[in-house]
């Protein structure tokens, strides 16, 4: 009601036709106005009025004793439906069995023999530890005997061999440690 | 206390149920209603069945009403009550009935009246506003009596408002021509 007030007829019409037109269909509308208020329609008698409002009484009495009267079921209801569905979800969650996801199965392998592990001596369990154990026990004999060759004026040449053969044998190692 | 802050009261109250504030709306807007009827049906009594009727439908559905403009929430409703008097009486096979029925209320409120020029003229008025189409007839009644804007009836009723205007203003023009 209150855009009624601010609404001008006339720039309304002239969005959708000329000026000519729209100051005509504004008089016209104005006009069949002015006209209804002059003629106006017939009241409501007082006697309706008074009716109206003793229905209106009742229905509101109505309205109260219904739902004074439901209310209490609906909420007994709606508590049963909250119970059963618990219940009904409960029994389904139980009925299934869970399924855990298995993970893929991983299988391991032992880097290290089986004998290494379970016997009590290594280097006899272990053939490739038994070569390295033999050549180093080698190594420590040439060591002693480079040293003791120190002495005599030979020892720098066993050295120079000593190293090289060192070298094959640490090659050699991480060569089979490769494999 | 302004008429706007009146009415958000009245409304407020008829939510609540108070029969007291639905007093009030019935003080506030049983004319306009009654005139919206009163041309749409040409009939006292249909006016008198629909007014009732209106009036004990808002106590069911002003729970409804969400606080935008009661006005046109209350002619949507009221438009409604109309429509729904129409279908009834489509769906019953009684329009030739009523009809009559309608005429006779109409002769016997032209006797009650007596001879007087103002009268005459109303009656002259009604008659010509049943020569307009219903669409257009209901358009400019809703207009007079909603006071609403053609922005807000175009709205309501879900048309374009240039479709609303063109309509109005075809109504409007026929009308004077009827009324010479």
């Amino acid at each position: 009601m209150a855009e009624r007030k601010d609404e001008n007829l006339k720039e309304l019409f002239e969005n959708f036709v000329g000026p000519e037109q729209a100051k005509q269909a504004v008089e016209d509308i104005q006009r069949v106005e002015q006209m209804l208020e002059e003629n106006p329609a017939p009241e409501p008698s007082e006697e309706l009025q008074w009716q109206i409002k003793e229905r209106i009484c009742e229905a509101l009495e109505k309205r109260r004793k219904v739902r004074s009267y439901w209310m209490p079921a609906y909420r007994a209801v709606a508590v049963a439906a909250v119970i059963i569905f618990v219940f009904v979800v409960s029994i389904e969650l139980f009925k299934r069995p869970i399924e855990v996801s298995k993970p893929e199965l991983i299988g391991y392998v032992a880097a290290i023999p089986a004998e290494v592990w379970e016997g009590s001596n290594i280097i006899e369990d272990d053939a490739e530890l038994s070569v390295l154990s033999a050549e180093i026990a080698q190594i420590e004999d040439e060591y002693f005997t480079v040293q003791l060759d120190q002495g005599y004026g030979n020892g720098k040449d066993s050295l120079t061999e000593l190293e090289l053969e060192l070298m094959d044998i640490d090659s050699e190692f991480w060569e089979r440690i490769e494999i | 206390m302004d008429a706007h802050t009146e009415l958000e009261e009245i409304i407020a109250g008829c939510q609540e149920g108070d029969a007291e504030s639905f007093s009030r709306l019935v003080d506030l807007y049983s004319r306009r209603c009654y005139g919206y009827f009163f041309r749409m049906t040409g009939s006292r009594a249909v006016s008198d069945d629909l007014l009732s009727e209106l009036f004990v439908k808002l106590v069911e559905k002003i729970g409804t009403f969400k606080g935008e403009s009661f006005d046109s929430w209350l002619f949507k409703v009221t438009s409604n009550v109309f429509h729904d008097y129409l279908r009834r009486k489509y769906r019953d096979g009684k329009v030739i009935e009523s009809r009559k029925e309608e005429l006779e209320e109409r002769i016997k409120q032209e006797q009650r009246r007596g001879s007087r020029k103002e009268d005459e003229q109303m009656d002259k008025l009604q008659e010509k506003i049943e020569r307009l189409d219903g669409q257009t007839r209901e358009l400019i009644m809703l207009r007079f009596y909603s006071q609403l804007s053609f922005k807000e009836i175009a709205k309501m009723r879900g048309e374009p408002i240039g479709t609303v205007m063109s309509k109005v203003h075809r109504g409007v023009r026929r009308l004077r021509e009827l009324m010479g």
